[in-house]
């Protein structure tokens, strides 16, 4: 067991330095010598403007851009572990300071959409399953199928003009008050909907047919109670560390949410310092996002062994 | 062989006017701007209206589905190869090799996609390239998962474990032996791959780090479409509701098709990876 979680632990962590060394070494191969990028592109806005070396050296020697990239990189990374990121390029406040800002947004709609879409998943499954027939179950089916068909800024964009600009119910976009929360939750929650439904309704198939499910209709119990006390429990095991998994899938759809209905968060973050070139901000930010995922999938793999008796890890087990 | 059912039937329908509005548009021309038709309704010069330059949507809904289809494709052809050869590379050389694959392909798979096509952008600033190296980076790991596991069970059996003996060298009865096992069960993965491609190419139209203006493309066309969404709705719902359609019957299909068990238990990473 030990072993196992020190790998795991192992992965963890080269995913979040990975990315990041990637990150930083893409953001560094820019065409371009990244100074003069930085000197034209966000100090003069004009990036064809005529600059003189020196004023390149200078914001080389500032940003301490003229060391070896490894060099720079286990800079950032002594840094990164105390907690500093360095400053940002397009605001000049700390990027430490901007993403716990921005990390509060995305926790509350990451917080909101999974368990609405939990609602929605659980109210799915016991309506099929409470009335068996055909046709529920190929309406179960197109709604699931559906979901997650169905991308997330079109359905985004299909509410703004519904409830936002015809009916003008909620605000368009933006973060500032509750009502603000509610379209883009929809969006987040209805998108994760689907697999979490597909997901319980085959763990439900699988946990119906155990034998102690037979004895207790052999026992006269009501087909309410088999299905909610004695299936549903088992049922859900599965699911639990399936949610963390899921939660890469969330962040991907925080980033176009949050850049559908302009939402201060971290996938916002993200896409506006990619677009203003803005490095320190960006590596911040996938670091962050790496050791989130990286993070959740690590307590995926410990829930998933720890809940289930059935797996176990010593090899040779039966 | 059962008849078809009525959903078929709806299926079916759908695919048809799909395929026929498609190539309709396609005679038209999806960059022609001009600016006394812009924002028309639809109607019967224009069936889906245009756009604030006055181009023609179905033209460009025609344009942006071959662009789709097109990079799906060729994102679909790049995972393949890349996962057959690296899953039969990991399995058949085992060990420190096989260990080193696997732990590439667990961190490829860690972060979102979506996000891997971000750090990408951030060097070749978005565009097609981009595009297709992201999708095709994190596309390969689940042909290559599902082949390492099968080139894994199939080496002991007993018509493998012959042709070894007969003299057979170890690439001969990888492609003549193994390969015609795994074709048949990565070739489901394929069009549950192309719905995703389909999905993501738009998503990353839509950040604007895809398929760049003036290309017609879905994703890019519902951003496009933003300024004027209470103006012309119809700007952003036309493309959306293709993209949907073509998702749902790729999905659909996949469903359908006896490779859904293999899906859910050789997948350990959950729906699309980005919605």
């Amino acid at each position: 067991m030990a072993a196992y979680v020190a790998q795991r632990l192992a992965l963890a962590l080269a995913t979040v330095l990975a990315a990041t060394f990637l990150t930083y070494v893409l953001l560094r191969l820019v065409p371009g010598e990244p100074a003069q990028v930085i000197l034209t592109r966000v100090f003069l806005q004009d990036q064809t403007a005529a600059v003189s070396q020196q004023d390149v050296a200078a914001i080389a020697g500032r940003f301490g851009l003229d060391a070896p990239l490894i060099v720079q990189y286990g800079r950032w990374l002594a840094g990164a572990v105390t907690g500093d990121l360095g400053t940002s390029i397009r605001t000049g406040r700390p990027v430490t300071l901007e993403l716990g800002w921005r990390l509060s947004a995305t926790g509350l709609i990451a917080l909101l959409a999974t368990l609405a879409s939990l609602m929605l998943t659980f109210a799915a499954v016991a309506l099929k399953r409470s009335f068996p027939s055909p046709m529920a179950t190929r309406g179960f089916e197109l709604l699931a199928v559906g979901s997650i068909a169905l991308p997330s800024f079109f359905l985004g964009v299909v509410l703004i003009i519904l409830f936002a600009l015809r009916l003008d119910w909620l605000p368009v976009s933006g973060f500032e008050s509750w009502a603000h929360v509610v379209l883009p939750v929809t969006v987040l929650a209805l998108g994760q909907f689907g697999f979490n439904a597909i997901l319980l309704d085959d763990a439900m198939t699988e946990a119906l047919a155990a034998p102690h499910i037979a004895t207790a209709r052999a026992k006269g119990l009501d087909e309410r109670a088999i299905l909610f006390r004695h299936a549903l429990p088992n049922a859900i095991l599965p699911l639990i560390p399936y949610l963390a998994l899921q939660f890469a899938f969330l962040i991907g759809g925080v980033v176009i949410v949050e850049r559908l209905f302009a939402i201060p968060g971290l996938g916002a973050y993200l896409t506006d310092a990619l677009d203003s070139h803005d490095g320190p901000a960006f590596l911040g930010a996938i670091g962050v996002v790496a050791l989130a995922v990286a993070l959740a999938n690590l307590a995926a793999d410990l829930a998933l062994t720890r809940l289930d008796p059935r797996i176990r890890l010593k090899r040779g087990a039966a | 062989m059962s008849a078809l059912r009525r959903s078929d039937w709806l299926l079916l329908a759908i695919t048809a006017l799909f395929a026929l509005t498609i190539a309709y548009g396609l005679t038209l021309d999806p960059i022609d701007a001009s600016l006394r038709n812009s924002l028309r309704a639809p109607g019967l010069d224009f069936p889906f209206g245009t756009d604030h330059l006055g181009r023609d949507v179905l033209a460009r809904i025609a344009h942006g589905f071959l662009r789709d289809v097109g990079l799906s494709l060729t994102i679909i052809a790049l995972s393949f190869a890349t996962g057959i050869a690296m899953g039969m590379l990991a399995a058949e050389l085992a060990g420190a090799v096989d260990r080193a694959l696997t732990f590439v392909m667990d961190l490829l798979t860690s972060l979102p996609q979506i996000v891997i096509a971000l750090i990408l952008a951030a060097n070749l600033g978005g565009g097609e390239l981009a595009l297709i190296l992201a999708l095709s980076l994190t596309g390969w790991v689940q042909y290559a998962r599902i082949a390492r596991a099968t080139v894994f069970s199939l080496r002991e059996r007993g018509f493998v474990t012959s042709a070894r003996l007969a003299g057979g060298s170890r690439l001969y009865v990888l492609r003549r032996h193994i390969l015609p096992h795994l074709l048949p069960l990565l070739s489901g993965l394929v069009a549950l791959q192309f719905g995703h491609n389909i999905l993501n190419i738009a998503a990353l139209g839509f950040l604007g780090i895809g398929v760049q203006p003036p290309a017609p493309e879905w994703g890019a066309m519902i951003a496009e479409a933003r300024p004027y969404f209470s103006r012309a709705p119809w700007l952003a719902i036309v493309p959306g509701l293709y993209l949907f359609a073509m998702t749902m019957v790729a999905l659909m299909l996949t469903r359908r098709s006896s490779f859904r068990q293999e899906l859910t238990t050789a997948d350990p990473q959950p729906g699309p990876a980005t919605p």
